[in-house]
């Protein structure tokens, strides 16, 4: 049987910018060496996969564009990562066989409440990301998605004077709901944050294995 | 790259017994041991990476089907780790009737099924976890229909989930 290739899962509601993270995460792994594969479910639309593929694939080479897969659930993208991810455990047995170089395989999923988490039996590793627009009581409505994902992720930072949205609220719920699990602040608009969640991911994800395939052998 | 000096992966093999069988509790007789307390969500994981009660980093790799359980003892060269699930809130339905309807025990299992929980069945109930105690109020009122035929308390308690109903797997 093959390895397992370690699975990161991005969830959040709609518009909070997973698809942005992604994009502003792949670059900073991929410049480490890792080899990465992304899986975008969504429930009729591929427009995120095709987003992706063209700014990370073809634009920029981070990685081959057959690696950029769009899943269309057909119905709650949720249940497609919870219930019953069978679609998703599928394609990734597919590419565990075919791309046994892979460093990590990143699911995302178009969750659309608070309360969207991964099964652990499809992601190793998960992220949960909200976004200030929402209002700084996120944090604090809790979810079972803000509680128990690994690492979350409060993005558009920016926008927290247009909103009235105090960060020190947001930070000190996130602390108190989640207690010693982390949390991190970013702005995926022009990057801040974004090297902290790429340590979180190496280190908690990853720990710390250097990539398997490196540049040297590569360019052979 | 299995070891590193920072810390230590440890795999299915490093599982050397259960705390709460016999022969486990032979395996930690005399010796000292670190705990590692993790969540039941935790528990499903194949790749995790926590820090024990005395701050030791560990990262753990399972292969594929295999799990901890709460009582696991982890081996590492000469130092020991334990498992130790964190309790949680869960909810106990219990029917009143010696003979129930059929009708109460699908209606039953179809508003637990719809929120997404897993569940343990002992004699005649059924237990499921929830995140907080409002989702008490949140369960009356789901069971509304049959609530003068049940009986429901809050405890909390180290789940363990009926893994027939586990459909994560396939």
């Amino acid at each position: 049987m093959t390895d397992r290739i370690p699975r990161l899962g991005i969830g959040g509601p709609v518009g909070s910018g997973k698809s942005m993270l992604i994009e502003r995460v792949v670059p900073v792994l991929a410049s480490k060496g890792y080899s990465i594969s992304i899986i975008s479910n969504d429930v009729i639309s591929k427009e995120d996969a095709d987003r992706m593929r063209k700014n990370l694939a073809t634009d920029r080479g981070l990685l081959p564009e057959n690696l950029v897969i769009g899943i269309a659930t057909g119905g709650c993208p949720h249940t497609a990562i919870r219930e019953d991810p069978s679609i998703n455990i599928s394609v990734i047995e597919e590419l565990e066989e075919k791309h046994p170089e892979l460093d990590l395989i990143i699911i995302e999923s178009g969750g659309d409440n608070i309360t969207t988490t991964f099964s652990p039996s499809l992601a190793d590793y998960s992220i949960y990301i909200i976004d200030v627009a929402g209002g700084d009581k996120y944090p604090r409505k809790s979810g079972l998605g803000i509680e128990s994902c690994d690492l979350l992720v409060i993005n558009k930072i920016d926008l927290a004077p247009h909103v009235g949205a105090d960060l020190n609220v947001m930070e000190q719920d996130a602390v108190r709901i989640r207690k010693d699990k982390p949390h991190v602040f970013v702005n995926c608009k022009n990057n801040t944050g974004i090297d902290k969640v790429s340590e979180h991911i190496v280190r908690d994800l990853l720990f710390d294995s250097p990539p398997k395939v490196t540049l040297s052998n590569r360019q052979r | 790259m299995r070891q590193t000096n920072r810390f230590d992966v440890l795999s299915s093999t490093s599982i050397v017994g259960n705390i709460f069988t016999e022969n486990g509790s032979q395996v930690l007789k005399g010796k000292t041991f670190e705990k590692l307390q993790v969540l039941r969500h935790d528990l499903e994981k194949n790749r995790l990476r926590r820090t024990t009660e005395k701050g030791t980093d560990i990262a753990i790799i399972l292969e594929r089907g295999s799990k901890l359980q709460h009582g696991d003892i982890l081996k590492h060269d000469a130092s020991f780790v334990v498992i130790e699930q964190i309790p949680e809130k869960v909810i106990t339905v219990k029917t009143k009737e010696k003979e129930d309807a059929f009708e109460l025990l699908v209606l039953l299992g179809h508003i637990i099924g719809n929120r997404h929980r897993p569940i343990s069945l002992e004699g005649r109930s059924v237990t499921f976890p929830i995140q907080a105690e409002s989702e008490l109020e949140v369960f009356e009122r789901l069971f509304a229909p049959i609530i003068e035929k049940i009986e429901m308390n809050v405890e909390e308690k180290i789940y363990r989930p009926d893994e027939r109903m586990n459909v994560h797997e396939h």
